[in-house]
């Protein structure tokens, strides 16, 4: 048994040289994220993506290979929590940057204050980007799929994705900026 | 301020999009352009905040309990194992099922060899499919020969004046009976029944007067044979030899068809399917006095 770990997803796809444990170790932060994204529930996401990664194991025979791997993850990832959302009946969250309202009885430091303003004022940007711009960003920088990756989710080229992750960047560093000016 | 094009590559940077070389080129050229470095810090930061607002307390339920957007390493290590333990933890993963024709320009590439496989494929099936008697289907009847017609004529003439069937075809065999003549214009006639399972057709060569009717089958003959084939050239015919048989061929196989045949053109009067079975006659005409066909 090949026991050598492929420094990126991309080397490997789960090819030969690639363990199960190995699979389950590079993707698992991708998978619990997706997850996480979809439910908003840190328990709710653990359990999901500990379901993604058997079915994967049981399915693998599907995945043709050719594709990226976290991005057939991902499918699998997204499907499995839109029907435990829809069997739980809770709403599916279509952004990563929705915030709650959390009560707060003790003051805070100022710096954390203004970071979580800052983290407010990122997340309204990110909301006022076109769709495939924050799909894009959120992909690749939040969830932690590679730009392979992305581009088979979304369908669209690698470079599509790189431009579009760079605008969106750009554009919420320059909020950023007028913020702190 | 970075130029678009510096922050093209910064991006490309937090990416991971740039080689070990580039990297380092653009850090030592961060080290010497502050305002690039607070470039990269700006949307380094950029991203660490985002990642906080997504996975923040704020954000999730339960978010506290996160590093990063990640669970924490003693917890994921733990979920990790858990599902490790329900995939057979030091079990290869199930290796992949090839499926080459997936892949883009696979047909392209490989449109020759998928044209000459689905070729065989269709020749293999057709072989397949094909069964001895199709052969026989469309096996057209023997004509007569001049010799069958000296034949008949001698075996007339040594019998009299009488009308001759002559059964067993081309093959060497015969058998003969006697009919009583009438007064009108003979015609040499050749039956031909072919029948799907079997090898050999059934032929009979009767020569006849217009008007008569005649039995071809005769008891005794080896080999299969129709149960009853009856003729009978119409008096009266001009260029076309008006012939009419009545073909009882089996059980709940019964046949009458007329066809004015053209002479010595051998003609299907007749094609049936009974008790699983095809059928078809031929009949062959021509009169007497016709020259005679070339032996």
């Amino acid at each position: 048994m090949a026991t050598e770990k492929p420094s990126t997803s991309e080397k490997h796809d789960l090819g030969d040289r690639a363990t199960w444990p190995d699979v389950v170790r590079e993707h698992y932060d991708r998978v619990f994220r997706t997850a996480l994204a979809q439910t908003r529930r840190v328990s709710l996401a653990e359990d999901i993506a500990q379901e993604v990664f058997i079915r994967a194991f049981e399915r693998y025979d599907r995945f043709d290979g050719q594709g990226a791997l976290g991005a057939w993850l991902y499918r699998i990832t997204v499907n499995l929590s839109r029907d435990v959302l829809r069997r739980e009946n809770i709403r599916s969250h279509s952004t990563l940057t929705e915030a709650r309202e959390l009560p707060r009885s003790e003051p805070e430091p100022p710096e954390v204050v203004h970071r979580r303003h800052l983290a407010r004022v990122l997340r309204e940007a990110l909301d006022k980007v076109s769709e495939p711009m924050r799909r894009a960003f959120e992909h690749t920088v939040l969830l932690g799929y590679t730009y392979k990756e992305a581009a088979r989710i979304e369908g669209v080229s690698e470079g599509t994705i790189a431009s579009r992750v760079a605008r969106t960047r750009n554009t919420l560093a320059k909020q950023c900026s007028e913020l702190d000016a | 301020m970075a130029e678009p094009e510096e922050f093209a590559e910064l991006n490309r940077l937090l990416s991971g999009d740039l080689s070990t070389e580039e990297s380092l080129n653009l850090m030592r050229r961060m080290l010497r352009d502050a305002d690039l470095r607070e470039a990269y810090e700006r949307l380094l930061a950029v991203d660490g905040l985002a990642r906080e607002a997504a996975f923040s307390a704020e954000a999730v339920e339960g978010g506290e309990t996160l590093e990063g957007g990640s669970l924490r390493d003693e917890r994921r290590q733990e979920r990790i194992g858990a599902i490790l333990a329900q995939t057979s933890p030091d079990a290869a993963p199930p290796r992949r099922r090839a499926r080459p024709w997936m892949r883009p320009g696979f047909f392209r590439r490989r449109a020759p060899s998928v044209i000459a496989a689905a070729a065989l494929f269709i020749l293999g099936l057709s072989l397949a499919l094909w069964e001895p008697w199709e052969a026989i289907t469309y096996r057209g009847p023997t004509r007569i020969g001049a010799d069958r017609i000296a034949r008949m004529k001698e075996i007339r003439q040594g019998l009299g004046n009488v009308l001759v069937r002559v059964q067993g075809g081309d093959n060497g065999t015969e058998s003969w009976q006697s009919v009583a003549a009438g007064g009108g214009r003979n015609v040499i006639l050749r039956v031909t029944v072919i029948r799907d399972d079997e090898a050999e057709p059934y032929v009979c060569d009767a020569l006849v007067p217009e008007g008569h009717l005649v039995e071809l089958v005769m008891a005794g003959r080896e080999g299969w044979q129709p149960e009853s084939v009856k003729v009978r050239v119409d008096a009266d015919y001009e260029l076309r030899i008006p012939v009419t048989i009545h073909a009882r061929l089996g059980p709940e196989a019964e046949v009458t068809q007329t066809v004015k045949a053209t002479p010595a053109e051998p003609e299907r009067i007749a094609e049936l399917r009974a008790g699983g079975v095809r059928w078809q006659i031929f009949v062959e005409a021509r009169p007497e006095q016709a020259a005679a066909p070339p032996i």
